[in-house]
């Protein structure tokens, strides 16, 4: 456990870059952005007739909005740092202090593979939740210049706080699990063709998506199964969950924060799941049967 | 040696790069507490043969190192050996603390503070980028890291390319002032043959995949004369079969294997060769009369 955990934090001080600075340059600029704009916007506020969300309502959807854009720089980050990780060791020889350690490369790649979920997606978590105290921060700006927009008590904003993190957190870890095999996809391609993995996990899958619609125009009845799979496996969520979940969220359905988290667990197709992360697990094992046979750069 | 265990053994060990044989099928055992020199020129198999010891590559034939099968265990077996293949491998992402605070987690037989030890004096401070540092301040970091793992077997592949002479010498008296011990075994392999030769305790020459020298330093001067030799004696020491020659001014120094020193010192001055020229010998034979190795 202990090598395992040194493992991982290496992951980190090696892409710290990515995953630590990058996002904090990043909510540097959009709270120095929004706070500018703020305190030197227009003070009149003509709000819109329909206009009935409560402080807690919008703190909610504002605390939403931001686990879903940390989401995305996760999953784009994830999507290179896995295009380079498991091919990284073999720069500057640097494979060859790797194996003068005692630890397998299978465990050396699972560390890499356990980096997502755990340190990298801690970092971008903690993002989302600071991310919710600004909202909050600029809800009271707002409420000070504009009464009919009120914040939220701090206590119904600590409430909505911890009930969103717990709905962000558990969205941000299913969405990487469902989303693993495609990491494991460009991974694996990284092992054997390094930075060509990013073209080519698009190239490989497009190329079998033409040659399927070519075939598909010949009428042969068989229809583009391939397309639509990976269609339905890239989407995500369903549609109509993240319908009814805004829905919730801003007071329009019945139900809370929990209520979105039901609807996301319900919503998961488990056994694709599972079948998603034997087919990550099977990468990782090919591609460290692939480097310990590896020793050049 | 009888009697000494063994810390790693082969047995026919072959390994192929495609149509090319790398290694032919060559058997050797190394006890423990030697200094073992493996010489051989480029291409020879050298750097295929420690490979294979350390299981970084597949091989033909049988080796067992400390018990191990190293390809199937070089997990296990990295707890009890380390190894230097390139000075310059170290991550260079890490600072020089961030370095050991890993290896410490990694490796349990890492012993931090000798690691501390063997960086004073020097100019390599904790909060450096190993980026940062130069080629040679990069070889004291991983000499320092390695001498601080307690392991029975170092294998160091060609550890000093690319470093100046001031840092040759003091990586090779550091190893053995501050390293070597009854209990460990050293394997090394240089092209500076001349460099290693005062710390080795037994001599492997490689040659085109095959061994054509396995044996202690101390029983060249048994197998292998050299002689310095006059104009005037110059046809009854051919008569010996010397199987190296070079005239230098008036002189001629000649390689005998096998010949009495009681036959060759009435002829002129005769001494034990050195290593670099032994192995010019027999790499000079073997280039003459190919596949005989």
């Amino acid at each position: 456990m202990r090598a395992m955990t040194a493992l991982i934090k290496r992951e980190f001080l090696e892409h710290r870059g990515a995953f630590l600075y990058a996002p904090a340059v990043l909510l540097a600029i959009v709270s120095t952005a929004i706070v500018f704009a703020v305190a030197t916007g227009n003070t009149q506020f003509d709000s819109p007739a329909e206009w009935r969300l409560s402080g807690a309502e919008i703190y909610r959807v504002g605390i939403g909005g931001a686990f879903l854009l940390w989401s995305a720089y996760l999953m784009i980050g994830l999507f290179f740092y896995y295009a380079d990780s498991f091919s990284a060791d073999r720069r500057n020889n640097a494979l060859l202090f790797w194996k003068s350690m005692p630890q397998s490369d299978l465990k050396v790649l699972a560390a890499k593979a356990l980096s997502g979920i755990t340190i990298f997606l801690g970092l971008i978590f903690s993002y989302a939740m600071l991310t919710a105290v600004l909202v909050y921060l600029v809800l009271l700006m707002v409420s000070a210049q504009h009464p009919v927009i009120a914040a939220p008590s701090p206590i119904e904003a600590a409430l909505s706080f911890v009930q969103m993190g717990v709905v962000g957190a558990v969205y941000l870890v299913l969405t990487l699990l469902w989303h693993a095999p495609g990491l494991a996809w460009v991974a694996g391609l990284s092992t054997l063709f390094r930075r060509w993995s990013i073209p080519l996990a698009f190239l490989i899958p497009g190329t079998v998506i033409l040659l399927e619609f070519l075939n598909s125009l010949r009428g042969t009845g068989g229809g583009r199964p391939i397309a639509d799979f990976l269609t339905w496996r890239l989407d995500g969520f369903n549609e109509e969950v993240g319908t009814t979940a805004g829905a919730v969220l801003m007071g329009q359905a019945e139900g809370g924060p929990f209520t979105v988290l039901g609807l996301m667990l319900s919503d998961i197709d488990w056994l694709h799941m599972g079948i998603g992360l034997i087919f990550t697990a099977a990468v990782v094992y090919l591609a460290s049967e692939y480097r310990r046979r590896r020793i050049e750069a | 040696m009888t009697g000494i265990p063994a810390i790693a053994s082969a047995r026919g060990l072959t390994k192929r790069f495609g149509r090319k044989n790398v290694l032919r099928g060559i058997d050797f055992t190394i006890p423990a507490g030697r200094i073992y020199g493996l010489v051989g020129q480029n291409g020879a198999g050298k750097t295929t043969t420690l490979n294979a010891l350390l299981g970084l590559t597949d091989y033909g034939g049988q080796i067992e190192v400390l018990g191990h099968d190293p390809f199937r265990n070089r997990a296990k077996l990295m707890n009890q050996v380390a190894f230097i293949s390139d000075v310059a491998s170290l991550p260079r992402f890490l600072k020089v603390r961030e370095l050991f605070d890993l290896v410490s987690d990694i490796q349990p037989r890492f012993d931090r503070e000798k690691a501390n030890v063997f960086l004073q004096g020097t100019d390599l401070k904790p909060d450096l980028k190993i980026k940062t540092l130069s080629k040679g301040m990069i070889a004291q970091l991983h000499l320092a890291v390695v001498m601080a793992i307690d392991a029975k077997l170092l294998v160091l592949d060609e550890p000093t390319l690319g470093l100046d002479i001031i840092y040759r010498k003091r990586f090779y008296r550091r190893l053995l002032e501050d390293y070597m011990t009854e209990e460990r075994t050293l394997l090394i392999t240089t092209h500076q043959v001349d460099e290693i030769e005062f710390m080795l305790t037994d001599i492997m020459f490689l040659h085109d995949g095959a061994i054509i020298l396995d044996t202690p330093v101390e029983d060249i001067g048994l197998l292998y004369a050299q002689l310095i030799v006059g104009k005037d004696k110059l046809v009854e020491a051919e008569k010996l079969a010397p199987i190296y020659a070079e005239t230098r001014l008036d002189q001629t120094m000649m390689v005998f294997e096998n010949v009495p020193s009681e036959k060759l010192e009435p002829l002129g001055q005769v001494s034990t060769p050195s290593l670099s020229d032994l192995f010019v010998t027999l790499m000079q034979r073997q280039n003459a009369t190919p596949g005989e190795a």
